[in-house]
């Protein structure tokens, strides 16, 4: 869709990066990638805290966004009668706008799309904050030699499921609008932007087109991969991976699609929250029962259960793939498994690529 | 209708506690609703319990559909919040979700003779459908039901009067078994999977259903097919840990499918063909 007519390139100069945000953080809640120790994450934007637009992906995943963690499911109070009293929190309603997201991590969002409003129950909280997200989405001009989302259906220059779009050069960001949403917001700094120049504008293109043409190696060819990975149950190549895996699950607390979560309370008799905070199928106790029994005892298990859901189930089910190819389990696995060589061990390559 | 917090449960009050078995780690908790209706339920079907503060678990009904004005579960005292729950007595308020997950096919059973095949403390689920079946509006619907229920001695065997008023009816044949010899136990000795087969009910026309741990499953499976039944005619009830029971939290799937949505009652042609299990 090509929207450049309507919505011509707009302009961002360097200086005025800190008045936009302040304009945006007053008329919206603004989530900004934050500088937390040596990581980004992000996080409502506060004029003291630093934010760092500049890694690519930013350290943590931006589902943070609609899967904080934890998060209140209901509050419970009993009076002296014994009376229960359950209240739930409101559900987020005005526009909330995420600067600076990666397309990995966009594409991920569809992912948990399937999973919060298709798979079961519809996810009330995670809706409201669906509906609420205007993403201004930024293309990674430098993207990380970890990542490699052309490989995983995706470029470093993406805009599906973005509003507006955000590519960085020398003297500031170029803005493209791509969704009424997105003007909607834009149109509220629109005093601090100006025409693009025609250099300008070719330099964008020139990014943009030199994205989808990355080659981080060949495109998954997904269900060519889902039946190999299906048929690979008894392969040995899992208990190899299995037995330098530490079953830490940072793979799955930095992966922007893993989204499995448990639920608990705290508090007292009287008075506490339920809350889900994120879980994961590396543990033993994720799936381990009252009785002691557990159906995925020992880490092959474990870890064919995280593949073959990524990779195998998840394309079963006619749900997007497990993997938007970020790179950050790559870049934090203490034991050097790295996602690309699963995804090379079980061959795939695209018939058309 | 709007979409709603699927994870609010419901305040119901105690108003029944009994106690089930010898070993007295097994209560059955008769429930009602703090307001308004009880909320329609299918034999097969589950729900979570929560004690505030403690947290929440899924158990399976053990009460059937028909019966008015309680539903009923019987838990067994396993971990921290079935600990608690055991606590509570009569007049105290839980949090419970429910009705959650598919049923047993009661439109295919309409017509069928039945076997059920049943093993300690998994029995619960299927007195629900049990107690559903026999039920005067239903029982002229379903053809010979044959019951196969065994613990490991006999003071566990749980709905002791409910199991004797059954062995006194025409159109249900009982087949009670332990473990092991015991103490005024002049029935059966030995597995469940052994007396179906010595049993060996016809299969013409039949289904079965099995619940119970997944020793007897494995060994009743076999005996089932060697009597002729087939792999898409019969129905097991599963079982894996579970957190929010609406097929988000990803803990109780089974390859592609979840436990708690697509379950927890699946033909065994469903769990060999697609879920590698069995």
């Amino acid at each position: 869709m090509n929207r450049s007519a309507e919505h011509p390139l707009r302009m961002l100069d360097a200086k005025d990066l800190a008045p936009f945000m302040n304009v945006l953080a007053a008329e919206f809640d603004l989530q900004v990638p934050r500088v937390e120790g040596d990581a980004t994450r992000f996080g409502p934007y506060r004029k003291e805290i630093p934010c760092d637009f500049s890694r690519t992906p930013p350290t943590h995943p931006a589902k943070t966004l609609l899967f904080p963690n934890p998060e209140v499911l209901f509050r419970y109070t009993k009076d002296a009668g014994g009376r229960v009293i359950l209240s739930e929190d409101p559900l987020d309603s005005g526009l909330r706008v995420a600067l600076g997201v990666r397309a990995c991590d966009v594409r991920a969002f569809e992912a948990l799309d399937a999973v919060f409003l298709r798979r079961g129950r519809t996810d009330t909280a995670y809706q409201a904050r669906r509906n609420s997200l205007c993403i201004l989405g930024m293309g990674c001009v430098t993207p990380s030699p970890l990542c490699f989302c052309d490989r995983m259906g995706s470029h470093p220059f993406d805009t599906r499921g973005m509003d507006a779009l955000i590519v960085p050069l020398a003297g500031g960001w170029a803005l493209e609008t791509l969704t009424e949403r997105g003007q909607e917001v834009l149109n509220t700094v629109a005093s601090l932007l100006r025409t693009a120049s025609e250099e300008e504008k070719k330099q964008v293109a020139a990014l943009r087109t030199k994205g989808p043409s990355r080659k981080s190696g060949m495109p998954v060819d997904f269900r060519a991969l889902a039946g190999a990975v299906a048929a690979s149950r008894e392969d040995p190549f899992w208990n190899t991976l299995a037995a330098r895996c530490l079953g830490c699950g940072i793979c799955t607390f930095v992966c922007p699609v893993c989204s499995c979560f448990t639920i608990e309370d705290t508090g007292k008799a009287r008075s506490g929250i339920r809350q889900r905070t994120w879980d994961s199928c590396m543990f033993p106790a994720f799936t381990r029962e009252a009785s002691g029994y557990n159906p995925r005892e020992g880490m092959d298990r474990r870890l064919k259960q995280r593949f073959f859901h990524k990779f195998s189930y998840s394309i079963e089910n006619g749900e997007p793939p497990g993997c938007v190819g970020c790179g950050r389990c790559v870049e934090k696995c203490p034991a050097a498994i790295d996602i690309r060589e699963i995804v090379d061990f079980f061959s795939v390559e695209a018939p058309d690529a | 209708m709007p979409d709603v917090n699927p994870f609010i449960p419901r305040p119901m009050e105690i108003v029944k506690v009994v106690d089930e078995v010898s070993s007295h780690d097994i209560l059955s908790f008769f429930l009602k609703p703090v307001e308004g209706e009880i909320d329609s339920y299918l034999p097969g079907q589950f729900a979570t319990l929560s004690v505030f503060g403690r947290g929440e678990a899924p158990f399976g009904y053990a009460s059937s559909p028909l019966e008015r004005g309680h539903v009923r579960f019987s838990i067994k005292r396993t971990g921290s919040l079935t600990r608690e729950l055991h606590r509570l007595g009569v007049g105290e308020i839980i949090g419970m979700r429910g009705a959650l997950g598919n049923a047993f096919d009661l439109e295919r059973l309409k017509g069928k003779d039945l076997i059920v095949v049943g093993g300690g403390y998994a029995f619960t689920t299927l007195r629900s459908l049990i107690a559903y079946l026999m039920a005067p509006e239903n029982r002229a619907g379903v053809g010979d039901i044959s019951l196969f229920y065994g613990v490991r001695h006999p003071g566990l065997f749980l709905y002791k009067e409910e199991l004797e008023a059954w062995r006194k009816r025409k159109d249900l044949s009982l087949h009670l078994t332990v473990d092991q010899k015991a103490d005024g136990w002049h029935g059966s000795v030995g597995v469940v999977p052994e007396l179906v087969k010595k049993v060996s009910p016809s299969t013409d026309n039949a289904l079965a259903v099995i619940c119970g741990p997944p020793p007897m499953i494995r060994f009743a499976l076999p005996v089932l097919e060697a009597l002729g039944i087939k792999e898409d005619e019969i129905y097991i009830s599963m079982e894996r840990k579970m957190k929010c029971g609406v097929g988000l939290c990803g803990r109780c799937n089974i390859g592609t499918k979840f436990v708690c949505s697509d379950g927890p009652v699946f033909t065994l042609k469903t769990l060999r063909e697609e879920l590698d299990v069995f």
